[in-house]
């Protein structure tokens, strides 16, 4: 075995793969970007180097750079993890020309699935099912038409220069076919500039399920077992189980002799994952292979009680395949999910940032780029954590998964947390009825449902901690007989205005006790409970937690994430002094170097008065927008005229 | 140490028809609550509203930190007079506490007749003021004001206890160090101007606050020149030219958030804690009413009252068994050592000097004072007279009048006459003064006067060799009780601010707590005594 080698990559996987290498005993050179110098994933490293500057192209990017410091540091062998140069075969061919061995397939293995069509032409060769339909993109529509009937309908005609669904036709019926075809190419044309169609099945509301291979290069695989990967959004896989549910015994047969003939035929070597799509009628079609270390591998390992990254390092070794087929088996049922810094209610936009508290859940598998706080840097990819269930059967598994995710808690970047609890609730989810484009189906799930509970908690926030000494006007002598239901029925306790998420929102306190305050959010009354002295209890059966921000709190409710700040002031757009620009003193203007129209930035010259020999600039406060001149060089000025009229934060 | 046990019964008939009889007479005042509450009413709240501003309690409410009370004074200030115009005179008083300082508020309420001044809202805020200093609190002006009722200025403008009092009030207490805070979130025109250019500090809300002493339509009728209003006196003008406010605010929230500020920065001081542990009564506060006789002529059991307001109903009386008609002694509310003064029937001289000697010896141990009134006055009568009650009455006002620890008053029963005055009225400065809703003051009972009024009128006929009959005496005597009747409530006495508030009698401890705390932070004064006729 090893005995060190380099982890080309970041985040969790890199923690993941030091995890196996400190167990067995082999060290492990860590690698980082200057945006990750303090990142947890140099733990344990026995020596770390910094690949460049943040962004991933001067950084893990660089397979150059890899080479040299897996050299440099004595490694014996590279481990790429997933995504960056994974599947980057010139990469594997430089790890192994340097005389190093690529954890993973052989370079060319990579390079061959890297072409998709060409990936589905050898599949389609060794008698894996492959979507019926063109290899080759026509704009003839006799041609179209041909192939269209060769299969059994319904069939897709897709645009090859198109993308994202745009100019894509269902036929149903051969009636009409001809116009059909017409017209998809005619709009393929003016769309695309480019009419060519790919003839294909239509496989309605398909679901991914993918095999997990291993080989030994020389023509031996084993699988262990499939993944279902169909909850994705915008084709990024979110939950991921293993088994598949509901999947026939003899349909999941089909499925992994389709992987391992594939496998053999390659003569594949090390982890990969054959992917495909099933369709309603349980028919399979092979996708494409990811000739690495999968995301979701943790529910393979789950269920199979192996340890991937162990086996990945075996095999580069030259070790055979540590398992027979017939000795490897599938115990109970394991779910993946994964939590993001990103804000689904934006789309799912990513939101790096600085995590300034974390907790994970007790009970399940965790696998984090950080612990209880870090940086979640703008360069890569969002994802923070992975967390996995295991238990006996699908429901205790969901069960298990969903109460891990009450008990995340992700403070100071916007999180998917809540997402994942919505989807996890989501009852065709739990009852796995889901094909790959449910979620997208699915926006509502996207809107966090806590928005009230978290006005209601920052609002609690505000809300003095009961003091049982002191004087009685601040011991909570304002609950009951002394209490404020004079100035407002409604918030007989106060009320408080501040922002959630920079929106600025209001909310009334009318009941309070030792455990608890009931606050009044837009007219819906939420009891807010909060332990002790803790950041921390719980609002309408949610949970909440929190902590101090700048100038005020981060919250999570019901895994959705909030920022509680003081009220900003806004700009009236009245004749505030704030837009403009006076003399500070009598004197002559002795320049006006902006013109009505002009964008001015923050400290901008606006004007210069001269007075008493001395020349006094008048700038700009912020950004924004020159209205009006009122006076002309040269012209006289007193002191507090206006001279320069700026709408500030005006964008032109 | 005495544990003070009740001797009600509080699952009689008669508690039963006792709390009945209190809670009609709570009907009036609910409803004068509610029409206070409102203030201009709903036309004029929507109005107000509409111009984007918050009504003048919700301006409270969001000024005062969380979880805190407010003391509010003269609620029912105005109520039944300048017909029905002017709810709460127009303005909001009372005391709450602005980022952890005690402070006393006073906000127009623009939604009645544009928060102008009649005589009362002057009353009113010169008591507020009155009260800030005397606690030694730190004022907040809430400025959204036309000025003065023009109509009625013959009864704001000119005399000593009229508008100009506010300003030298304000001046004064500034020079006290007390720190005097405006926020222009409306008008201010004319005498009102002056209110936020004498404050110390002064905010003034963008586009909705103004402050000139002519408004745009005096200005053209005096000069002929035309000008909006916010050219003339507008945040911007008086933030960057004028210098008569100090901060610009973009909005009423922006504001107040100035005002904590302003008052966070302030020397103004957190009040001490309490110097006991408070403690509550051994019987129930919620029992009081039940302890009120329906009948008022029945006297109230006031040991059982006083069981009921004191902590741990522990008393030490004060010569217990010498002038038992007024009971003194010691104890604590809210854990504030008290002076207690309750009557327990009429006063006569050994009651009056045991008070006197009680009152002086609370000046030395600095013990602030509560009177329990409930007196119908001084025993009167041949024996009483050649006694020498009226020397005996007078030590007692005395020493009231010139005691310098802090002094508090409840009506909880009849106050009348002399009584009302020894009982420390609101003429002998006690620092807060309620009422119990069944409770009445006048300087003599209906009946008593009534009956005065027809033996002067009989003997006046007699002189003329009229006759007066039972009828006719009896025709005479009504309208007078009637109108005492009616001008000797608590709800009368607390709209001409006779009194600051109408108070639950389970209420009581609680108000009485936060008085005694503001008292508490308020610095001692030693008091030096006038000459007690021997």
């Amino acid at each position: 075995m090893w005995k060190r080698i380099l982890i080309a990559n970041r985040g969790e996987i890199a923690r993941r793969i030091a995890r196996t290498c400190r167990r067995l005993g082999i060290e492990y050179v860590a690698v980082h970007s200057e945006a990750d110098s303090a990142a947890a994933h140099l733990g344990g490293a026995i020596e770390t180097v910094c690949l460049g500057p943040g962004p991933a192209g001067d950084s893990y990017l660089r397979g150059d750079r890899l080479v040299e410091a897996a050299l440099r540091t004595n490694c014996e062998a590279v481990h790429p993890g997933y995504g960056f140069l994974s599947e980057n075969s010139e990469f594997a061919a430089a790890v192994e020309r340097a005389g190093l061995v690529f954890i993973g397939p052989a370079p060319e293995t990579i390079s061959m699935l890297g072409d998709k069509a060409r990936a589905k032409a050898l599949m389609r060769a060794a008698g894996v099912p492959v979507v019926p339909g063109t290899d080759e993109a026509s704009d003839d529509p006799g041609l179209i038409e041909a192939q269209v009937r060769a299969i059994d309908l319904p069939v897709l005609l897709k645009p090859s220069a198109g993308g994202g669904g745009k100019g894509m036709q269902v036929i149903t019926r051969h009636e009409g076919l001809a116009g059909a075809i017409e017209s998809a190419i005619r709009v393929a044309r003016s769309s695309f500039g480019d009419g060519r169609m790919i003839v294909e099945r239509y496989i309605d509301q398909p679901r991914h399920i993918e095999v997990q291979i291993f080989g030994d290069g020389r023509g031996g695989a084993v699988h262990l077992f499939e993944r279902e990967c169909s909850l994705q959004r915008r084709h990024q896989k979110v939950v991921e189980e293993a088994p598949a549910p509901d999947l026939p015994a003899e349909a999941r047969q089909r499925l992994l002799e389709a992987a391992l003939q594939g496998a053999r035929s390659l003569n594949y070597r090390n982890a990969g994952t054959f992917e495909f799509i099933v369709g309603r009628d349980l028919q399979c079609y092979f996708l494409e292979v990811n000739t690495r270390l999968q995301v979701e591998h943790p529910v393979t390992e789950a269920v199979t009680g192996l340890d991937l990254v162990e086996w990945q390092l075996r095999v580069a070794a030259g070790e055979a395949l540590p398992l027979a087929q017939s000795a490897i088996a599938c115990r109970g049922h394991a779910i993946e999910a994964r939590v993001y810094a990103e804000d689904p209610a934006q789309d799912f936009r990513p939101a790096p940032g600085t995590v300034a508290s974390a907790r994970w859940p007790a009970g399940l598998r965790v696998d984090t780029a950080l612990d209880a706080s870090g940086e979640v840097p703008p360069f890569y990819d969002p994802m923070v954590a992975k967390l996995i269930a295991h238990a006996g059967d699908r429901q205790a598994a969901l069960d298990a998964l969903r109460a891990g995710l009450d008990d995340t808690v992700l403070l100071g970047v916007t999180a998917n947390v809540g997402y994942l609890s919505r989807v996890l609730d989501d009852p065709a989810v739990r009852s796995g009825h889901v094909h790959t484009r449910y979620l997208d189906e699915r926006k509502d799930l996207q809107a966090p449902r806590s928005r009230e509970a978290a006005v209601a908690v920052g609002a609690a926030l505000h809300f003095p901690v009961t003091v049982e000494q002191g004087s009685p006007w601040t011991r909570g002598a304002g609950r009951g007989a002394m209490d404020r239901h004079c100035l407002d029925a409604g918030a007989p306790l106060g009320r408080v205005h501040f922002e959630l998420d920079q929106e600025p929102v209001a909310a009334g306190f009318a009941a309070a006790d030792g455990g608890g305050v009931e606050v009044d959010a837009a007219g819906q009354a939420l009891r807010v409970l909060r332990d002790a002295s803790e950041l921390r209890g719980r609002v309408d059966g949610r949970r909440w937690e929190a902590c101090p921000a700048e100038s005020g709190w981060h919250v999570q409710v019901d895994g959705d994430h909030y920022t509680v700040r003081p009220r900003r002031t806004r700009e009236s757009g009245g004749a505030g002094t704030d837009r403009l620009a006076t003399a500070p003193m009598s004197g002559v203007v002795a320049a006006l170097p902006v013109r009505p129209g002009d964008r001015v930035q923050p400290g901008d010259t606006l004007a210069i008065i001269e007075a008493m020999k001395m020349e006094h600039a008048i700038t700009a406060r912020e950004a924004g927008t020159v209205q009006a001149l009122r006076y002309a060089r040269g012209e006289s000025v007193r002191e507090g005229d206006l001279i320069v009229e700026v709408d500030y934060g005006a964008a032109p | 140490m005495a544990i003070l046990s009740s001797r009600t019964r509080t699952d009689g008939k008669e508690f039963a028809a006792n709390a009945a009889a209190y809670a009609e007479l709570r009907v009036p005042l609910d409803a004068a609550r509610r029409r206070a509450l409102e203030g201009g009413g709903e036309r004029a709240r929507q109005t107000h509203l509409a111009r984007g501003k918050l009504l003048p309690r919700e301006r409270i409410n969001t000024l005062l930190d969380p979880a805190t009370p407010f003391l509010e004074i003269g609620q029912l200030a105005a109520d039944g007079l300048y017909e029905g115009q002017s709810p709460g005179a127009g303005m909001i008083t009372g005391i709450g506490m602005v980022a952890g300082r005690a402070c006393v508020v006073m906000a127009n309420d623009a939604t009645v007749k544009g928060g102008t001044y009649y005589p009362l809202t002057i009353k009113k805020q010169l008591r507020a003021q009155a009260v800030a200093r005397e606690n030694g609190l730190p004022c907040v002006y809430l400025v959204d004001s036309g000025g003065a009722y023009l109509p009625l200025q013959g009864d704001i403008f000119p005399d000593e206890h009229h508008f100009g009092k506010i300003f030298r009030n304000i001046a004064e207490m500034s020079a006290l160090g007390l720190k005097q805070v405006a926020a222009v979130l409306g008008a201010c025109t004319a005498g009102g101007a002056y209110i936020p250019a004498m404050c110390d500090e002064t905010v003034i809300v963008d586009q909705a606050g103004t402050i000139y002493l002519g408004g745009p339509q005096l200005v053209q009728a005096a000069t002929g020149e035309r000008v909006d209003a916010q050219t003339l006196g507008g945040a911007d003008v008086h933030t960057r030219l004028s210098g008569v406010a100090d901060h610009f605010a973009h909005d009423e929230l922006h504001a107040l958030t100035l005002v904590r500020d302003i008052v966070a920065r302030g020397k103004a001081g957190a009040l001490p804690a309490p110097p006991r542990a408070p403690v509550p009564p051994r019987h129930d506060p919620a029992e009081l009413p039940g302890l009120i006789p329906a009948n008022p002529k029945q006297a109230i059991p006031i040991r059982d009252v006083l069981a009921r307001l004191l902590d741990g109903s522990e008393f030490v009386a004060y010569r217990e068994r010498y002038g038992t008609s007024l009971i003194c002694g010691t104890g604590a509310i809210g854990g504030y050592p008290v002076g207690i003064l309750a009557n327990d029937g009429v006063l006569l001289g050994q009651s009056a000097q045991k008070a006197a000697n009680f009152i002086e010896l609370c000046c030395q141990e600095n013990i602030p004072l509560v009177f329990l009134h409930n007196i119908s006055g001084f025993m009167v009568g041949v024996q009483y007279e050649q006694g020498g009650i009226a020397k005996d009455g007078a030590k007692m006002v005395n020493a009231v009048s010139t005691a310098r620890v802090p002094k508090f008053s409840v009506v909880i029963g009849g106050s009348y006459g002399a009584g009302a005055y020894a009982m420390c009225g609101r003429a002998f400065g006690p620092r807060l003064m309620a009422m119990w809703p069944n409770a009445r003051t006048s300087v003599m009972g209906g009946e008593q006067a009534a009956t005065v009024l027809a033996l002067v009128r009989a003997e006046q006929l007699a002189r003329q060799g009229k006759a007066f009959s039972a009828e006719e005496a009896e025709a005479f005597k009504a309208p007078v009780r009637a109108v005492y009747d009616a001008e000797s409530t608590a709800l009368h006495a607390a709209s001409r601010l006779w009194v600051d508030s109408v108070i639950e009698p389970a209420d009581t401890r609680a108000w009485l707590t936060l008085g005694l705390a503001l008292a508490a932070g308020s610095p001692e004064e030693s008091t030096r005594f006038g000459v007690f006729r021997m």
